[in-house]
């Protein structure tokens, strides 16, 4: 593993900007390595309870009792609760109302939670859950999509089927395929991928007074929090205070699923009047919280002549598991997401979300796209190899560029780097030479490995979109003390990606202060309007968007005073590196520090607070043809993979990533979102494999569910195409997912390329590998003897 | 045993053991439960919160700490083995002069995103440091096989390994 390559970021954009586009440090960085940072297990309050859950055993079934008398006899258990106990709503659904926080009848998927017990210790509480009596009928589980969707049993009363989004575009699609000049098809599945941060989920709820509670928990979204404590326990939003701790990775996972567990917290703090602390283990987290949807894919591409697609039919079927979660929404992305960035004039897409008696499934990193980007763009590796195509000439030949339409119609205006990323993706993986390399390589009798490139272009709708316009907004709070050091505070949480950092650069360019001078409080419920969700890589646009309309108005007053102090007119004060000064003869300068204090004495209010709403676009759901998301961020990756000929082992040497994010607010930030991207893609793509058997999750722990270690980890070369985007902060979008997106797809082909067999299900495992393998050795052993 | 000095255990249904060991050079002398793991003893009775529990099962390297030179996983040793012990941790690493090149690397590569597995890779670097001054890839690599990161894909932290040798030798 060499060193990475970090963007430079040279010429006119340093002389524009002082903070935005530089690497500076990470302004958490001492405070995590020193073990100083709070996360919430770290906590603790004088008199504080702990809480086990107590989970269902059974994937489907009825539930005839529960009896809680022996775990109330344990000393040390100071309560069992039920839903019988829920003094507000037994309901936690955040998007569809099909979710109780305590099954009280039905259980649909083991591990659903049934009762919380409470005891003065972690231990006694995990004794008293194994003392809870739960008495069930069982019902016959629906396992598959394909039983789901045959409608013979169910797993709610209402059907099986969750949602069904369909894309309809151009002519009837069999007449298109009838113009195409050859037609491909295949049907992909796909496992699961469990989000595994490093901290598993928890909360702590605190009583306060007599009718609120405080939550403090490791999430990414507060205001789902807050909403969910608040319907549960029966309290107003204004009773219901959530402030968010240091959070060890959430990747999605922390996107709906902790209102469940700080729901139960909070209820048991608000009935015991005590502090109530539940943190899951790793077992329990890795069986009961959501994870990315498995799925199966069909698909159909036609392509003309000159190597254009003409025409997409594809079936989605999708494994939500036994509750709605965020599935409506993340199942909206794939229908949008499916025919990659390419022009397709004619469309007939089916995306399917049905309920199974598994563990919901719900938002992570890409938000239901890396499957269908895997499918798509393992059509187009066949496509390629079938046709000769050059895979990036033939991505080129279809991409959408500006003045074209996407899939769902949607003509890009502005801010379409797609094309760049595939030039700069070739000539950065020196993909021909490495080509030609592998492919002597491959021939060659006596090599131990088969080598092979991958290639994966894909675009990504930035922020909420069209589906969840009505929660993309986000609340800011600037303010400025005495004597010139700064308070942010915003409602998007830093789960590790970096966003304070890259906020306080905005902030710090914007007023014109040393970033040094920028301290964050934590995202706090009592202090910061409803910003939404930390997710859809929508925070350095929303949070920065946020604090620019506070940090203007502020710099607004700056520059009025520091006018009269420098006796300029107002448009001649410029505010950069901690000064204010004539932009014309930067020696006629005040310090930041200087106006602020003249500020204070003249009583002029130097605290703001700050709002942002993400465009709203137009978009037809019964068609699926409209704007889906305001813009796109897009990338092309180029994975090397090499495999064991014998062993079928598989090897990632080494991942190109081209990404065009408008405006790099951080580089080195950027940069190391690609390497984690990559890390977890390749591990979706290779090792991750999630075993669920009849309805049990058999990998619950970190020696069955493989992740990558540093001995797995390849090169990762990172670059950046900045097609600025007029709505971002700077001209910034987002790079969370993207980093993750095309990685699945770019090893699954560069891994069919060496072993000259297109594989269609993903984790692509060692031993399917060799399965290949041995049956194309017997195949071509049986051909010589004929 | 007198259950009523922990400050989080207040009930009595466990058999506690008498422990005596050293963490960052003091000794420590406690009667803790039985079932306790040197982890659990770090973090509720002397509230050393920079080692984590990511999964309690020596799989993931957040705990690590180092007892007696080596590198172990701290949710993995039982109470009843530490008599006698000497344990370092990252509240007592971060204070060493040594560890401030390694300190420093990590900020100024980048190599901390979430931070939860951030304390146990220093700790690991710090022991690995020791063992060679000037690491290879391949030594960097298996010094830190057992500390699992979800975030960076640990390109950054063998950068910053890298960089604290160079700063170390200097």
């Amino acid at each position: 593993m060499r060193k990475s390559k970090e963007l430079e970021m040279r010429g006119k954009k340093e002389s524009l900007y002082s903070v935005v586009g530089k690497t500076v440090d990470k302004i958490d960085a001492y405070d995590k390595i020193a073990g100083i940072a709070k996360y919430v297990d770290d906590l603790s309050f004088d008199g504080m309870l702990h809480a086990k859950m107590v989970y269902s055993k059974i994937p489907s079934g009825k539930i005839l009792s529960i009896n809680k008398k022996k775990a109330l006899e344990l000393p040390g258990v100071e309560a069992v609760l039920t839903a019988d106990d829920i003094t507000g709503l037994n309901k936690i659904g955040c998007v569809v109302d099909d979710q109780p926080l305590f099954a009280k009848e039905y259980v649909r998927f083991v591990g659903e939670q049934i009762a919380l017990v409470v005891a003065s210790t972690r231990r006694i509480a995990e004794q008293g859950a194994e003392l809870v009596e739960i008495a069930y009928e069982q019902y016959e589980p629906v396992l598959t999509v394909e039983e789901s969707f045959d409608e013979k049993k169910k797993v709610h009363p209402k059907g099986n089927t969750l949602c069904h989004y369909k894309v309809r575009k151009g002519e009837n699609i069999d007449d298109a395929f009838k113009k195409s000049f050859k037609v491909f098809e295949k049907t992909f599945t796909i496992n699961y991928q469990e989000h595994l941060y490093l901290e598993t989920q928890g909360c702590i709820g605190v009583p306060a007074g007599n009718d609120g509670v405080t939550v403090y928990a490791s999430i990414q979204c507060p205001f789902y929090v807050q909403g969910a404590v608040s319907t549960t326990l029966g309290i107003p939003l204004s009773q219901a205070r959530v402030v968010q701790c240091a959070v060890g990775g959430g990747f999605g996972g922390k996107e709906d699923v902790p209102s469940e567990y700080a729901a139960k917290a909070a209820l048991a703090a608000f009935i015991l009047k005590k502090p109530v602390k539940l943190i899951l283990d790793r077992g329990e987290d890795l069986m009961i919280s959501s994870k990315r949807h498995p799925m199966k894919m069909e698909y159909k591409v036609g392509i003309t002549k000159k190597g254009r697609i003409n025409a997409l039919k594809v079936k989605v079927l999708g494994d939500c598991g036994a509750y709605t979660t965020m599935s409506t929404i993340v199942l909206f992305r794939t229908s949008v997401h499916f025919g990659g960035p390419y022009v397709i004039p004619n469309v007939c897409g089916d995306i399917v979300g049905l309920y199974t008696n598994k563990v919901p499934c719900s938002a992570y990193r890409g938000f239901g796209t890396p499957q269908v980007i895997y499918a798509m763009e393992s059509m187009i590796n066949i496509i390629c190899n079938e046709m000769g195509y050059d895979p990036f000439e033939f991505r080129k030949n279809n991409a959408v560029k500006k003045g074209a339409l996407t899939v769902s119609s949607h003509k890009i205006k502005e801010s379409c780097g797609l094309i760049e990323t595939i030039d700069k993706a070739k000539k950065e993986s020196d993909y021909d030479k490495r080509r030609k390399e592998f492919e002597k390589w491959n021939a060659d009798a006596t090599r131990k490995t088969f080598k092979g490139l991958g290639v994966s272009s894909i675009f990504y709708g930035m922020n909420l979109g069209a589906k969840g316009w009505f929660m993309d907004k986000a609340g800011s709070h600037v303010q400025i003390w005495k004597d010139g050091s700064v308070t942010l505070c915003v409602g998007n949480v830093d789960m590790g990606q970096g966003a304070l950092t890259v906020l306080a650069q905005i902030a710090s360019e914007a007023l014109g202060c040393e970033i040094t001078a920028i301290n964050f409080k934590n995202v706090d419920t009592n202090i910061i309007p409803d910003s939404g969700p930390t997710v859809a890589s929508r925070t350095t646009v929303m949070s920065g968007n946020a604090i620019l309309d506070a940090a203007n108005k502020l710099r607004q007053k700056l520059i009025a005073q520091a006018s009269e102090m420098l006796k300029i007119k107002p448009a001649q004060v410029m505010a950069k590196h901690n000064k204010f000064y004539n932009i014309k003869d930067s020696r006629n300068a005040v310090t930041f520090q200087e106006v602020v204090k003249k500020c204070y004495m003249e009583n002029i209010g130097l605290s703001e607070m700050g709002f942002y709403v993400s465009p709203k676009t137009d978009y037809n759901l019964e068609t699926g043809q409209g704007e889906p998301y305001y813009v796109y961020s897009y990338a092309t990756s180029v994975s090397e993979v090499e495999v064991d000929r014998r062993t079928g082992e598989t090897r990632v040497n080494k991942i190109t990533s081209v990404h065009d994010v408008g405006q790099v607010v951080n580089p080195a930030l950027c940069a190391a979102q690609v390497e984690g991207g990559a890390a977890q893609g390749l591990g979706y793509a290779i090792m991750e494999n999630l075993v669920s058997e009849k309805g049990y999750i058999k990998s619950l722990g970190l020696s069955t569910y493989t992740a990558p270690t540093v001995m797995d980890m390849p090169e990762v070369k990172s670059f950046f195409v900045e097609e600025k985007s007029k709505d971002g902060p700077y001209g910034a979008k987002g790079l969370g997912e993207p980093s993750l997106m095309p990685i699945v797809a770019a090893v699954a082909n560069g891994i069919s390329n060496a072993c000259g067999h297109q594989f269609g299900h993903v984790p692509v495992l060692p031993e399917k590998i060799w399965e290949a393998l041995e049956s194309k050795r017997n195949s071509e052993n049986k051909s010589e003897v004929k | 045993m007198p259950f009523k000095n922990f400050s989080e255990e207040n009930a009595k249904p466990f058999e506690t053991v008498a422990v005596k060991f050293k963490v960052n050079d003091e000794d420590i002398s406690l009667n803790v439960p039985c079932h306790y793991t040197l982890l659990d003893i770090l973090r509720y009775e002397l509230r050393l919160t920079g080692s984590k529990e990511g999964c309690g099962m020596g799989e993931c390297g957040a705990c690590t700490v180092i007892m007696d030179g080596d590198i172990v996983a701290s949710c993995l040793v039982l109470c009843t083995s530490l008599t006698g012990k000497k344990v370092l941790t990252i509240e007592g690493i971060k204070s060493d002069e040594k560890a401030k090149p390694i300190i420093d690397a990590f900020i100024k590569a980048t190599a901390v995103q979430c931070g939860f597995c951030t304390p146990g890779m220093v700790v690991s670097s710090y022991a690995l440091l020791k063992k060679h001054k000037n690491p290879t890839n391949e030594q960097i690599m298996e010094g830190l096989s057992g500390n699992l990161c979800r975030c960076t894909g640990y390109v950054r932290i063998v950068d910053a390994i890298h960089e604290a040798a160079k700063e170390l030798n200097k």
